[in-house]
């Protein structure tokens, strides 16, 4: 089983790769094709795990991943448990700009299992951005492909004057300016 | 006819929903069939259930009847209880031929030696299924015919299906005329309790699916497959994960549909463990606390956990091990020399 | 209205109050109708359609009323025939006010079982209102010891969760001590906490009671109930509580809604979805268009009083001495200027403190008497509806959005109309915007985003600006220029702000430099280079859009205005991401309006010049030199690209546009030193081309080299006269053009 990296491969012409970590595959699922619907100029695809590492026998198939968005739903002490583990799967020059942590279930707190100080250190941690959404909603769940989109397309260097490395800086919250 | 009889009929038709109350009459046959068709059942439940008291005045009811349109009722609506698995044991390997008429001598006369006023029902249905009604007194008392205790026995079986009466107290009588009557020696609770009495029977009479025995492997794949890709830009990475998951899920649950269980529920004895830096660690006393799963259907909700991705596949095997266990109380105490968390039956 | 009516007192002839409405009526929410006849006219149409349901509630009603003690449940049919009852009308339509006072009667006197007790508790869901004389009954049950511990719990609770439906309160407040004294009841007391905690008003705060909760304080440790009642009474009388309390608080209450709130809700929308006339919700008010939820039904006034009947009486005979007994003048029974006149020192505000939100009257009132009581009683119950309605935050809520909408446009336009932001709505914003979307709502939560106070550069920071951002890099551009406008308006909210503190102090001492003055101008300074900083990243994002760019520069409008207009001294200069993507811009709006922002920087900063030069007065704050520093450099840029084509030679920016000749050279670029003045300039070479067809309608070689002479200066009329007024100020302005015949030697000014 093999370290995800960001620069093992040539990137391919007008197009990028997005992997969505997470153990709730239905709201995966649903991510994505909110993801496929929005309007975009160049080639996407879409990498679903419930968890990292990826199975070594895909390895070939599978292009330069550009962005990897860990899903965690705060109802669940178990996702955040399974994107804690991944986490150690993936290369560090990924922590770069590359990761941002989705965290869904904001529209439950009461229901919250997740210490949110536990998520907020994870994205000072790993330096990576943290998102909050509520992917059971239509509108917040468009609303969060649009953003995820976005990152992506920067992460994939399609943004002149913009690397991924240099927004990542922006992205995060800069307490320590 | 009596008052108290009168009433009870009134609250039995009371509890039927209104389109059934004319098959349920009919299956109690006490009415006859002219004496049905002068009965409106277009009108209020209250006024329904007046009329068919008037009628069972002319018929002079007694609680002998309004027991078996109880039963009757119970039957169809056996989830309104809560029902407690039994099973009776036998020294020898005597096989007896059960005899019914036989049974119920026997199970009367016990009762009814300890307790003057009781009244018993008896009714067969077509599964070899006997159910029994018992409404309780004391040698003072009449029957008390709202808090009665049910059971269900399976002749060929040795497993009772009882819901009790809320007076506890009879519940050791009720056992001890149960073993009597059926020539077993002993009998103890199984700590299988569900509203569901069939889900119950499943898991008592083995009937539910089990997958090491029935393996379809081609069909299932089949299924598996033609949900997804939807689009080919969106890569499934762990698709043989996902089949380690349903194989595994498979082999625990099975392919069938899981008996229908609402609340399962272990009693921890165990010593609390702890990082050696902490001190908690010295208190010898087991730490105590009572974990209870509830939901409307347990098993199911246990077997799409893992498919779902909330729990890692396979599942402890004190939540799987329900089924088989034929039980869903348990309690887990420490086991010296073994793995902490094994659990032991009491 | 409706418990009047059915009550003993219905035969006095209340309309004698409506015949003679006036003026002041307006503020009632436009043209009244008649509250009585409309109601009854909804009743009777209403009996007409639930006739049978009426009836049977009556009955149980009647029953309940003369039922003896101890009546078993389970043995008696009757009474579990109009428990149903009583539960199911209950449950679809709440129940009337008349029936409040039997039910809780029944309820509280321990004639029945407790379980009996409670389910009628737990149906006591109000249709319209609940009387109070039926809640003050049932509190004198509470004296006698009749019914259980936790049936008394459970009417606390009932009555926290219906407070708003009273009808009025006189009489509870009267109450204040006997609740008071069910603190020591250690179940009871969080409960109690709250329920005082809603009553309490100025004259119910005694120092006994302090001492009595600073002994309870003592004994059971800092309860966060006992330390919210504490905190309002210290608000009431800092004189009498000396202890220091913990500044702000999370939550004071454990949401007590008990079993009601659902059914409350499910109520009002299922009268909502029926027919307006049969929503015996909204008493006697004007029709109000978009009532739907909570804060909607409280956004009406409730047209019922305590005074009512006396006051029908004889009013214009004796109002006076009816009025000079009673401590508060409820701003119900306001209806003539007179009364306003009279009572305008003890006006009490309505209960249900939402409904001044739409009051104009009310909200004039509100910031004439600075009351903190008042925006304490507001704020809570604001605080309260935002985080349990937010739809972002709760998703049970989400299909509301809509309604949520409304009520944030609602409390935008109040803050607007007060010319203030509300702490409540502060505290919302920086508990949710972490958690927003960006999407939901988003007009209504920009909106309310320029109405956040001033308050210290560390807590923006955290609590604003970095969700703010991160939303913003990753939103679209329609959300990035949403968001500048809205950052434009909280900036110029502030300096309004500013200036009218500086309006009102200086009547007395001057314009006094203190502590605060320095403070402004850093978190001003502080919002003006975040703004500065995401346009710089945001114009690189969305690769220079034009349409950014202007909002960009809008904001900028206001900034290199700050010390002419609003009196701060305060001066920031664009940064060079946001100067050099202007000033080399492909749209002439963009241009002219960074000429017309140069102009005014100018202007600013010669008036601050000049300032410093006649007073002579060491002031505290000067423009730093680096400021003026920075201006020249830009305006030689500018002046080196429109005018003097020298831009890639004098610019002395370090993040300027100066290029070597060789580089240029290499480019081969023809004529490069010309190509960004004012006739090459991409943003201009369209108005070039057209000056050219009309000045040489016969040439068609374009030759803009043409353009020179004479014919510069024409040709900057014809811009003028196309509109570019922002291009003309910094010409005329910051050129100094020694010789108007020639344009041999043009120079710019430097300040």
């Amino acid at each position: 089983m093999a370290v995800v990296r960001p620069f093992d491969k040539l990137p391919a012409l007008n197009s990028a790769a997005v992997l969505l970590v997470g153990s709730d595959e239905s709201l995966q699922q649903k991510l994505a094709e909110a993801i496929l619907k929005e309007k975009k100029n160049f080639k996407i695809s879409i990498h679903l795990a419930t968890s990292l590492p990826l199975p070594s026998e895909r390895d070939h198939l599978r292009p330069r991943i550009d962005l990897i968005a860990f899903m965690i739903d705060i109802k669940s002490k178990y996702s955040l448990k399974n994107v804690e583990a991944s986490l150690a799967h993936v290369d560090a020059s990924f922590f770069l700009g590359k990761v941002c942590f989705l965290v869904t279930g904001v529209g439950r707190v009461n229901y919250c299992s997740v210490e949110m100080n536990a998520i907020w250190k994870l994205g000072e941690v790993y330096c990576s951005p943290v998102l909050y959404c509520e992917l059971e909603l239509e509108g917040i769940r468009v609303a969060t492909a649009q953003r995820l989109l976005r990152m992506l397309q920067i992460c994939a260097g399609h943004i002149p004057g913009v690397s991924a490395l240099s927004f990542g800086l922006l992205m995060r919250n800069s307490a320590d300016e | 006819m009596d008052e108290t009889v009168a009433e009870y009929i009134r609250r039995t038709v009371l509890k039927i929903p209104r389109d059934e109350i004319k098959s349920m009459l009919q299956t109690w046959g006490f009415l006859s069939e002219t004496q049905l068709q002068t009965l409106n059942f277009h009108q209020t439940k209250d006024n329904i259930s007046q009329d068919v008291v008037q009628l069972c005045e002319d018929n002079s009811a007694d609680i002998k009847q309004a027991a078996v349109l109880d039963i009757i009722y119970n039957h169809i609506y056996p989830n309104k209880r809560i029902w407690s698995v039994y099973q009776m044991n036998k020294t020898g390997e005597e096989t007896d031929f059960f005899d019914l008429t036989d049974f119920k001598k026997k199970f009367k006369r016990r009762l009814q030696s300890a307790l003057k006023n009781v009244t018993i029902n008896f009714r067969e249905y077509e599964d070899n299924a006997i159910w029994i009604r018992i409404a309780w007194g004391t040698p003072y008392k009449k029957p008390n015919q709202y808090k009665t205790s049910y059971v269900v026995y399976h002749s060929q079986t040795p497993y009772v299906f009882i819901s009790a009466s809320v007076l506890r107290s009879t519940l050791p009588l009720l056992c001890q005329a149960l073993v009597v009557a059926s020539n077993y020696h002993d009998i103890r609770e199984m700590e299988l309790r569900s509203h569901c009495l069939n889900s119950l029977k499943d898991i008592a009479f083995k009937r539910y699916s089990q997958t090491f025995q029935t393996y379809y492997p081609r069909p299932l794949q089949e299924r598996n497959v033609a949900p997804e890709n939807v689009d080919l830009r969106i890569i499934q990475e762990n698709r043989s994960e996902k089949e380690r998951i349903q194989r595994v899920n498979r082999e625990v649950f099975g392919d069938g549909p899981q008996p229908k269980l609402e609340f399962a529920q272990y009693k921890l004895e165990t010593m609390f463990k702890s990082n050696p830096k902490m001190d908690v660690l010295d208190i010898k006393e087991p730490f105590r606390c009572l974990v209870k799963f509830s939901s409307p259907h347990l098993l199911e909700s246990l077997k799409s956990l893992a498919p779902a991705g909330l729990a890692d596949a396979p599942l402890s095997p004190l939540l799987t091990c329900i089924p088989q266990k034929a039980r869903n109380y348990f309690k887990i105490r420490e086991r010296k020399g073994f793995f902490p968390g094994s659990f032991v039956s009491p | 209205m409706q418990r009047r009516q059915s009550s003993k007192n219905s035969k006095q002839p209340l309309q004698v109050r409506h015949s003679n409405q006036t003026d002041l009526s307006a503020w009632r929410k436009g043209g009244r109708t008649d509250p009585e006849k409309s109601l009854q006219n909804r009743q009777s149409r209403n009996s007409q359609v639930n006739e049978s349901k009426q009836d049977s509630l009556e009955q149980a009603v009647s029953y309940f009323e003369k039922v003896q003690d101890r009546v078993s449940l389970k043995k008696n049919e009757v009474l579990q025939k109009h428990l149903a009852t009583v539960e199911s009308i209950a449950l679809q339509k709440g129940l009337p006010p008349e029936a409040f006072d039997v039910l809780l009667n029944v309820a509280l006197s321990g004639k029945l079982a407790d379980a009996v007790n409670t389910r009628l508790l737990k149906s006591l869901i109000p249709a319209s209102v609940i009387p109070e004389t039926s809640v003050v009954s049932s509190v004198s049950w509470l004296c006698v010891s009749k019914c259980s511990g936790s049936i008394q719990l459970l009417f606390v609770r009932w009555l926290i969760t219906v407070f708003d439906f009273i009808d009025h309160k006189e009489q509870l407040h009267a109450l204040y001590g006997f609740f008071f004294s069910f603190l020591q009841d250690e179940k009871m007391c969080p409960y109690v906490c709250h329920l005082l905690y809603l009553l309490t008003r100025k004259e119910s705060v005694k120092p006994f009671r302090i001492r009595r909760l600073l002994d309870l304080q003592a004994k059971m440790g800092m309860q966060p109930h006992l330390q919210a009642l504490l905190s309002l009474y210290k608000l009431f009388c800092p004189e009498l509580v000396s202890i220091t309390l913990p500044g702000k608080m999370k939550t004071y209450f454990k949401n007590s809604e008990g079993p009601w709130k659902a059914a409350i809700n499910t109520i009002r929308r299922r009268n909502q979805e029926n027919s307006p006339v049969s929503q015996p919700l909204f008493l006697g008010t004007a029709q109000h268009q978009s009532r739907k939820r909570k804060w909607n039904t409280q956004l009406v006034i409730p047209a019922s009083s305590a005074n009512t009947n006396s006051l029908a009486g004889d009013k214009e005979k004796n109002h006076v001495d009816l009025y000079s007994t009673s401590e508060s003048f409820p701003v119900e029974q306001l209806q003539t200027f007179s009364q306003l006149l009279q009572n305008i020192h003890h006006l009490e505000f309505p209960s249900q403190m939402g409904s001044v939100l739409t009051n104009p009257l009310l909200l004039h009132y509100m910031n004439c008497i600075k009351d903190e009581s008042i925006y304490l009683r507001l704020y809570y119950w604001m605080g309260q509806t935002l985080q349990e309605e937010c739809s972002w935050c709760v998703v049970d809520s989400n299909q509301y959005e809509e309604e949520f909408k409304d009520f944030l446009e609602t409390i935008y336009k109040t803050e607007c109309f007060l010319q203030e932001g509300f702490s409540s709505c502060e505290e919302f914003l920086y508990k949710s915007l972490p958690l927003w979307d960006g999407f939901c709502c988003r007009s209504q939560i920009l909106r309310l985003v320029t109405w956040i106070p001033l308050s210290s550069f560390s807590e923006m920071k955290s609590h604003l600006y970095d969700p703010l951002a991160q939303l913003f890099f990753t939103s679209s551009l329609y959300f990035k220029c949403s968001v500048l406008e809205s950052l434009k308006e909280l900036l110029q909210n502030w300096l309004n702000w500013h200036v009218i503190q500086l309006d009102s102090e200086s009547d007395s001492q001057g314009y006094s430099l203190n502590t605060t003055l320095s403070g402004l101008v850093n978190v001003v300074a502080e919002l003006i280079h975040f703004v500065g900083w995401i346009s710089t990243v945001a114009l690189r994002l969305e690769s220079n859009a034009t349409f950014l760019l202007y909002f960009i520069l809008d904001f900028y409008e206001t900034v290199c205005d700050i010390y002419l207009r609003y009196n701060l001294p305060l001066l920031i200069m664009p940064p060079a991401g946001v100067f050099y993507p202007a000033l080399l811009s492909m749209d002439s709006v963009s241009l002219n309006q960074l000429c017309y922002i140069m102009y005014r920087y100018r202007t600013n900063l010669v008036a601050a010049k000049e300032n410093e030069l006649i007073k002579k007065k060491i002031l505290q704050f000067q423009f730093s030199s680096q400021t003026y520093q920075e201006y020249n450099q830009y305006i030689i840029a500018m002046v080196g690209c429109l005018w003097t084509s020298s831009a890639f030679q004098k610019d002395i920016h370090p993040q300027g546009v100066r290029l070597d000749d060789e580089v240029l050279k290499k480019t081969r670029v023809q004529e490069f030193k010309t190509s960004f003045n004012i006739v090459y300039h991409p943003a201009m070479m369209g108005y070039a081309l057209l000056f050219l067809q009309q000045a040489w309608p016969d040439d068609n070689t374009f030759n803009f080299s043409l353009i020179k002479g004479r014919k510069w200066n024409w040709y900057l009329q014809y811009l003028y006269a196309q509109g570019l007024k922002g291009l003309k100020l910094f010409i005329e302005s910051s050129i100094n053009r020694v010789s108007r015949a020639s344009q041999s030697k043009e120079g710019n000014v430097q300040v």
